[in-house]
């Protein structure tokens, strides 16, 4: 809860500025979502330096934030609690139909609040990798003890959740379980947020619903796993994307960056970052083909300190590789390896999002049955890539991790980021051509 | 009275073929997600399966095929020019993976199709006899069709569907098409996770409120049983310095074994253990890292290739101090070395500081 109230008084002028809108939930939630990451990220990158994770250091950045951003942009802020009032006004005045569309809703966040309060971190990898790393940097302000007992398990994802876990130990009252809530909570309001500019009220609302009623992301609300992070930070970057193909603004532009570089924060193992690189290539011009290369090279660098430290830490450490080389691997392909290998996609990825899959197809077909505008083709080409690495990823994994085929829960899970995507997708397109008003 | 209700089903059902599109395309949409499920697993969200869709289905086709037969005058409704096309294209298809599927089956052994791709094959034949009976109504009708007018040529692939546009808004029955299979697929997805939802809200916020007064213990309790129990006493019993030597995670000791999972209960104490193997032969070695504690343990996973019980080997011991799990009563041997014999197959769980 604390941590939720200093994010958005440090980070709201900033998230004022950057989407340009003076709309109290939006930039809260994002001031959440993104600010979180950027004080884990300066945290962990303080430890590199002082190695140590030193909580006073964290109240520092904190301040710091503060101070910057109120200096910088105090001007843009309107009176936030007069905001969030009109806003609350406005929503009781809505049409019966879409209060009916809401309830639901609020109902799954606050059902989402009560686990995140009542439950403590309970299952298992949560326990035993993202918790118990945050409680060694809580108590002893160091990562030694990981480094000593296992580093090839302890730092094979970044500490992202867990240095999060350790704040919430050391200054927050409430469990790390509540971070899960809020997150969620925080994406669904924004995912409404821009549903709502191309979709009416009530289509707007039920996507939404669709999505919070996801047995997958209900789930994973209630989880410390990092799969529901990462997934909604990649469609972050794929909302603040076409937003930026839209208007072409520079602050969008920012915003994706800063979602793509969360999800690489949150889980860099998984390779989907890389769909970005040929989209910025495809919107390159003249003019701006200055500030797209910076952007990637600042996505390339950024990925540079997780990865060093975590190549230090297993090159000194009694590391000891469960992979085997891809020459190797290759060797195992037959036709009977391929159709297990189609069996274990169709069972893993295909099958429990075959909804999904299909509302994609569909929304497919209609936009090139009736000429897709720029930033649509990019959707589908962005989405598409998606569909590309998780498909090459497996075929990657089979054949070098041998115990592939008892990973298919992972599949499973990672494959979740479908759900938001491309529902946003849906909504994204217009294909009900139902926004009659501007607001 | 009874003369009215006779004009009343005598106008509908002259004008049922109208719908004829529309009620295939959702009920073949219902036994496709049957087949790559379950049969009967749309029947918990729309209560209707794949049997039913079928019959749903030769009905219309019957009231189609009918409509054409006996209305000299029929002609074929814009809608089903995209239906044409869509049954020309996949019924071959369908007819070929039939084929393929059943092939497949017959020649490795029952229920190979369901168990290597998921595909329920007893569904898929009311999708193949589906696609037949669509195909053959509609091609019929159009034949009956050029019987009767003489310049009448039968479309193979009706591809105007993709031309025509609709008066209303310029989208062609194609996209039309598209919107309308997305919107059904939409529902569909959100039945499913309303109705999956509530009871996963039902029951989670009844717990909260029945056990608002859990302690952080008890909560962890309820997630993790007698292992939690058993971990809880291990660090009540031994120092926050102390080195324990814990079972491989193989066999019965996948949790007691599982050093990360151990190591989270047991925190700040230091775990060793050896790494599992698929022989019982580690089971009877001791880790060679130093400790001063060994876990005394049964194991909580079912294995019928090994015993309960380890460490598997004596140890000299200063102390054991173990419960018995069915009553909880604690016993603490002094100076007494462990032999496993005594505690193979029992139900003594606790710890032995090592001499």
């Amino acid at each position: 809860m604390i941590l939720l109230i200093v994010h958005i008084i440090a980070f709201y002028p900033l998230f004022t500025k950057l989407t340009g809108k003076n709309n109290f939930f939006l930039n809260a939630t994002l001031s959440y979502l993104l600010g979180i990451f950027i004080t884990s990220y300066m945290y962990f990158a303080s430890f590199l330096f002082v190695h140590k994770f030193d909580p006073q250091i964290y109240i520092a950045t904190l301040l710091c934030i503060i101070v910057t951003t109120y200096f910088k942009y105090w001007k843009l802020i309107q009176n936030p609690l007069k905001l969030m009032i009109s806003e609350i006004k406005e929503i009781s005045s809505w049409s019966i139909t879409s209060k009916l569309l809401l309830t639901p809703i609020i109902i799954v966040f606050i059902f989402t609040m009560l686990s995140g309060l009542y439950w403590p971190v309970r299952d298992w990898d949560a326990l035993t990798l993202y918790d118990f790393r945050g409680l060694v940097i809580s108590r002893e302000g160091s990562i030694q003890r990981l480094i000593d007992q296992d580093a090839n398990y302890y730092f094979s994802y970044p500490l992202f959740t867990s240095i999060i876990h350790a704040i919430t130990y050391q200054i927050d009252f409430t469990s790390p379980m509540f971070f899960y809530s809020l997150f969620f909570i925080s994406f669904s309001i924004v995912f409404y947020t821009y549903a709502r500019k191309y979709n009416t009220k009530e289509f707007s609302l039920i996507l939404t619903l669709m999505f919070v009623t996801s047995s997958q992301f209900l789930d994973h609300s209630r989880m410390a796993y990092t799969n529901m992070p990462y997934a909604l930070y990649l469609c972050l970057f794929f909302i603040f994307f076409m937003e930026w193909i839209n208007k072409q603004q520079d602050s969008q532009l920012v915003l994706a960056f800063l979602s793509l570089c969360a999800a690489i924060w949150t889980r860099n193992s998984e390779p989907f970052w890389i769909i970005s690189i040929p989209l910025l290539i495809l919107m390159s011009t003249r003019k701006n083909f200055v500030k797209i290369c910076l952007v990637v090279i600042l996505l390339l660098i950024f990925r540079l300190p997780w990865e060093n430290f975590q190549h230090h830490i297993l090159t000194t450490t009694s590391y000891v590789s469960t992979t085997i080389p891809l020459q190797e691997g290759l060797k195992l392909i037959t036709p009977a390896y391929l159709i297990k290998l189609a069996g274990y996609i169709f069972q893993y990825f295909i099958q429990p999002y075959a909804f999904i899959h299909i509302g994609f197809a569909s929304t497919v077909i209609y936009k090139i049955l009736t000429k897709p505008s720029k930033d649509e083709i990019l959707h589908i080409i962005g989405i598409s890539l998606l569909y590309m690495l998780t498909i090459a990823g497996t075929f990657y994994l089979s054949l070098t991790y041998p115990k592939w085929i008892r990973v298919g829960g992972s599949l499973e899970r990672m494959s979740m980021l479908f759900i938001p995507t491309i529902l946003y997708f849906v909504a994204h397109s217009k294909i009900l051509n139902t926004r009659k008003h501007s607001k | 009275m009874k003369q009215n209700f006779f004009i009343f089903f005598q106008y509908i059902f002259q004008r049922l073929y109208l719908f004829y599109p529309f009620i295939t395309t959702f009920f073949m949409f219902v036994i496709l997600v049957e087949t790559f499920t379950y049969f009967g697993s749309m029947s918990k969200f729309l209560y209707v399966n794949s049997r039913f869709a079928f019959v749903i289905i030769i009905l219309f086709s019957f009231v189609t095929l009918y409509k054409a037969i006996t209305d000299k005058h029929y002609k074929i409704p814009q809608n089903q020019h995209y239906l044409l096309f869509l049954s020309n294209v996949t019924m071959p298809i369908v007819f070929v993976l039939n084929y393929l599927l059943v092939v497949s089956e017959a020649e490795n052994y029952p229920n190979y199709i369901f168990s290597t791709y998921h595909i329920n094959l007893l569904v898929f034949r009311y999708l193949f006899m589906s696609s037949i009976l669509i195909f053959g109504t509609l091609n019929l009708s159009m034949y009956i069709i050029s019987a009767r007018r003489k310049n009448f040529k039968i479309p193979l692939l009706s591809l105007s569907a993709f031309k025509i546009s609709s008066k209303k808004n310029g989208r062609s029955l194609a996209a039309q098409m598209a919107v309308i299979i997305l919107l059904m697929n939409l529902s569909v997805l959100f039945i499913t996770n309303i109705s999956d939802s509530i009871s996963k809200l039902i029951v989670g916020t009844s717990f909260i409120i029945q056990h608002l007064h859990y302690s952080k213990e008890e909560k962890l309790r309820n997630n993790w049983g007698f292992f939690y129990d058993y971990m809880k006493f291990i660090s009540e019993n031994t120092p926050e310095s102390a080195t324990i030597a814990i079972p491989p995670a193989q066999n019965h000791w996948l949790s007691d074994g599982n050093s990360v999972l151990v190591r989270y209960f047991l925190y700040p104490r230091k775990i060793v253990n050896l790494k599992e193997t698929e022989s019982l032969d580690t089971l009877y070695q001791m880790p060679k890292e130093p400790y001063g504690y060994v876990l005394l343990t049964q194991g909580t996973w079912e294995d019928n290739s090994v015993p309960y019980g380890w460490p598997k080997i004596r140890l000299p011991a200063k102390e054991i101090k173990y419960f018995t799990k069915n009553d909880g009563k604690i016993s603490v041997l002094q100076n007494h070395d462990y032999k496993p014999e005594e505690f193979e197959n029992t139900n003594k769980w606790g710890y032995i500081k090592i001499q």
